[in-house]
């Protein structure tokens, strides 16, 4: 760790003082007064325009929900929301600070307050193109997590370094851990760093499959595996930087994993056994997302990998399952995407005795072959099974290049080949019995008999 | 109630009505007297060359006589903050521009960037009838006046002495040409060698700086061109250098190559704990018969911000003022012995402080360029560092170049 000199506490009471005296004299009093005014009733016109302009624009005010017939309309109302109070401020702003400069007044807080509002239009014109170009959800779930958090902290940090000077308040020590002084700065970085570099790996991974899915076109499922054990990988070398450049003593930290070692061999087995396992699955490559795999006798789709456990939706009934790394480790998993996304599938049918084998594999086929989602490649088959108690018994087997449609693709053969039979006078018989009776009937059991002959 | 009770009743009030009457009286007289309160933000600049351990001794001496002042006045609170020279007059500069910044500023006024400050009007000036400046220094009033307007108050001055090693010589000399002597005999000579750090010999030579109306007149009456003459032929003596860079001077001096050295009285702190308190000499530059040497001397000034409320001004004064008394300044100067006061009555017996005695007697001699000279002729100081490189490389003649900065002098101002 760089030496660094450490203060105590008690700064922060120099630094209150400091500030007090400050704000005493009436050159600051004046600015801020000045700055807080122009800022309350900017805000107050531009919130009343913005009602005047929602009253006049109702369709294209509503920029959230994307029309895409007024799509341009619908970003420049998204604009003159952002704009309106971070435009109008600084337009004032400027005036006064023209007017104060021209009196011969201090404007050093106006010019701090012009370029802070500066730099707030650029935020919000970055902001309203993320959400004019991507997914809404996407931008707001980054927007509040993200961006929000970043250009706050770079404000504060900013309006403390006016008042005063971040770089001293960050060396101020609370107290000591492992012989070393842990200071503001240390705390700020390992707080605020992890949280910003941890979500802002999660944002890069974002980028990264837009940009490969979207312009390079490759594998989306590679795409992801790869943005993952990257995102992954600049987590723990960001955890590592961090604490590196806190200077958290390595022979400390060693002793405390050490001293834990057990505790966590005991009460965290599961969670250690899966994470471990979640990165055998990243970098072996078994499980990608958007495979279709059986599970626990179920079809699902893997959606997300997790560093503990792996998000399945159930096809059955669209649930999601959250299914912990070491399950596909200790239980048998079939994968129908695995080398390649083909499946083999065959629908069973019974054939009259009196209809021709080959004729009947002949309308099976054309059957197969117009069905859209049936792989003309490798080509569908189909063989007369056997001679059944009712009909002669026929396989038609075809290939499918998504797994999940097996359903669907079924169903509608059943019908296409219900459609078929009935078109070539291919009768698909009922089960047929031949009942032979011993003794003699009675003369009640006669009349019944006689009735029911067909 | 009869009428004993009620007379003993209209006796008792009558006391406690004169009571407080009395008592009121006594306030009254208190508060005639001025009290002082308030709070105020007070910056000082840490001298340059001055070791941790140096600066951590300097930071006790200030905080010492703050504590004194605000002893004497408790409803004073001084938040202090020691800052480092150069550096922090950018950062001072920003924190003007918004009236933030220090109520009162101790800071070098030998930065031309002082001038820029007053000029953009971020600086208060002084109102002279409120302030009793007859104890100061006069040469160091005339430094930190602006246009015929004060814009500081002197706190102490710097100024060049000749250092030497005790180890190795005992006698100083006190002419040049005794110097050049002694350099002969093999004690080694090193100055200090850019246009300001050599500028000292020129009084020696009749030389001046400016006349009496505050125009310039450095080439016009030979002696700056007859000290550098001196200088170059100096140069040729055998143990006699000129060096520029002031790390390498130090440095040899201090690994005993060099016996004497032209050294800035700021040197002085780590001269002495290098070389040892009772080592190092210290000795008035040498100058000619009856023409003393004419080091510059630099003033360090509180300057005050046009952004503090009355009360914080009057109190920054009143601190002001109590650090430039005679006593303070006199401690100050036994504590700090490279510390040259600027207050006139604030004389030490020499014979006990003697470091002291001949810092003061050289800064007599020492020259004052004021705010207005300094912003006036920065360009033509600018080329006396580049005419003074040229004289001593062989490039131009002194009286060449003595010609040419007054041509200069003459182009600027004509």
């Amino acid at each position: 760790m760089n030496q660094k000199i450490i203060l105590n506490p008690s700064y922060f009471w120099e630094e209150w003082l400091q500030t007090m005296i400050i704000l005493q004299r009436p050159a600051v009093q004046i600015q801020l007064l000045v700055i807080t005014i122009s800022l309350v009733v900017m805000f107050l016109i531009s919130q009343g325009l913005w009602r005047k302009f929602k009253k006049r624009f109702p369709e294209i005010s509503k920029f959230e929900e994307k029309n895409e017939e007024r799509y341009y309309q619908q970003c420049g109302a998204a604009l003159f929301y952002y704009l309106l109070f971070p435009v109008f401020s600084l337009i004032t702003i400027t005036i006064i600070k023209f007017i104060f400069l021209k009196q011969g007044l201090f404007a050093g807080y106006l010019t701090d307050t012009i370029h802070l509002l500066w730099v707030y239009i650029f935020y919000r014109i970055f902001l309203t193109s993320l959400y004019a170009l991507f997914n809404h959800n996407t931008v707001k779930h980054y927007h509040h997590r993200f961006f929000a958090p970043l250009f706050a902290s770079c404000v504060i940090l900013h309006i403390i370094n006016i008042l005063t000077d971040f770089d001293t308040i960050f060396r101020v020590s609370f107290f000591q851990l492992f012989d070393q002084s842990i200071t503001l700065g240390d705390i700020v970085v390992t707080v605020g760093g992890l949280y910003f570099w941890i979500t802002g790996c999660s944002l890069l991974e974002k980028i990264l499959i837009y940009l490969f899915s979207k312009e390079i076109r490759t594998d989306q499922r590679a795409v992801q595996s790869i943005s993952l054990v990257l995102r992954y990988f600049l987590i723990g070398l960001g955890i590592t930087l961090i604490f590196g450049y806190v200077g958290i003593s390595p022979t400390a930290l060693a002793a405390i994993t050490g001293g834990l070692s057990v505790g966590i061999g005991f009460g965290l087995k599961e969670v250690i056994s899966n994470f471990v396992s979640g990165l055998f699955l990243l970098f072996e490559g078994a499980l990608k997302p958007d495979d279709v795999i059986s599970i626990n006798n179920e079809m699902s789709q893997v959606k997300k990998f997790g560093i503990r456990a792996t998000t399945v939706q159930v096809i059955r009934d669209n649930s999601e399952k959250i299914i912990p790394n070491q399950t596909f480790f200790t239980e048998e998993v079939t994968t129908f995407t695995g080398s390649d996304p083909l499946v083999y599938r065959s629908v069973i049918v019974g054939a009259n005795y009196n209809c021709d084998p080959q004729e009947v594999i002949k309308v099976l086929l054309e059957v197969a072959d117009n069905n859209p989602n049936i792989l003309t490649y490798p080509r569908p088959v189909a063989f007369a099974l056997a001679f059944g108690d009712s009909s002669i018994n026929f396989e038609l087997k075809f290939w499918l290049d998504n797994p999940i449609i097996t359903k669907l693709v079924t169903s509608s053969l059943i019908c296409d080949i219900w459609r078929a039979f009935k078109k070539n006078n291919i009768e698909i018989p009922y089960p047929q019995r031949d009942l032979h009776l011993i003794n003699g009937f009675k003369k009640d059991d006669h009349e019944v008999l006689d009735s029911t002959k067909l | 109630m009869n009428i004993k009770n009620c007379f003993l009743t209209i006796i008792l009030i009558s006391l406690l009505l004169i009571n407080g009457c009395a008592q009121n009286e006594i306030e009254k007289f208190e508060t005639t007297q001025p009290v002082l309160k308030g709070e105020i933000l007070v910056w000082t600049e840490i001298p340059v060359g001055l070791t941790q351990e140096q600066s951590a001794y300097y930071k006790d001496i200030v905080n010492d006589a703050i504590g004194q002042f605000t002893k004497l006045n408790p409803g004073v609170k001084i938040s202090l903050k020691f800052v480092l020279p150069d550096e922090q007059l950018s950062n001072f500069s920003q924190e003007l521009v918004r009236g933030a910044g220090p109520d009162i500023f101790a800071v070098s006024l030998t930065n031309d960037k002082i001038s820029a400050l007053i000029r953009s009007g971020y600086l208060k000036s002084l109102d002279e009838d409120n302030i009793d400046l007859s104890q100061f220094r006069q040469e160091t009033l005339q430094q930190v006046s602006y246009q015929d307007q004060l814009y500081a108050i002197p706190v102490r001055l710097g100024t060049q002495v000749l250092c030497y090693n005790k180890n190795r010589v005992k006698e100083t000399p006190k002419t040049l040409d005794e110097l050049i002597l002694l350099a002969r005999r093999g004690y080694s000579v090193g100055f200090s060698s850019t246009f300001a750090t050599a500028f000292w010999g020129t009084g020696a030579f009749g030389g001046k700086l400016f006349d009496d109306s505050g125009r310039m007149i450095l080439g016009e009456n030979k002696g700056w061109a007859q000290w550098m003459q001196w200088l170059k032929n100096a140069q040729n003596e055998p143990n006699f250098y000129l060096i520029e860079d002031t790390e390498t001077l130090q440095e040899a001096f201090l690994q005993g190559r060099l016996t004497y050295m032209t050294c800035s009285s700021g040197w002085l702190p780590l001269l002495s704990e290098a070389l040892g308190n009772n080592n190092l000499g210290v000795a008035l530059l040498p100058g000619r018969e009856n023409q003393p040497a004419t080091p510059p001397l630099w003033t360090v000034g509180f300057i005050f911000n046009r952004a503090s409320n009355n009360n914080q001004h009057q109190l920054a004064l009143k601190m002001a003022q109590f650090l430039t008394n005679a006593q303070y300044q006199q401690q100050l100067q036994v504590k700090a012995a490279f510390l040259i006061p600027v207050n006139e009555n604030a004389k030490v017996d020499g014979s006990l402080f003697p470091r002291q005695a001949v810092l003061f007697e050289q800064s007599k001699t020492g020259i004052i360029v004021s705010l207005d000279q300094l912003e006036k002729n920065q360009a033509i100081f600018d080329y006396g560092y580049v005419l003074y490189d040229q004289v001593i490389a062989g490039e131009v003649t002194p009286e060449e170049a003595a010609l040419k900065i007054q041509q200069a002098v003459n182009n600027q101002f004509n």
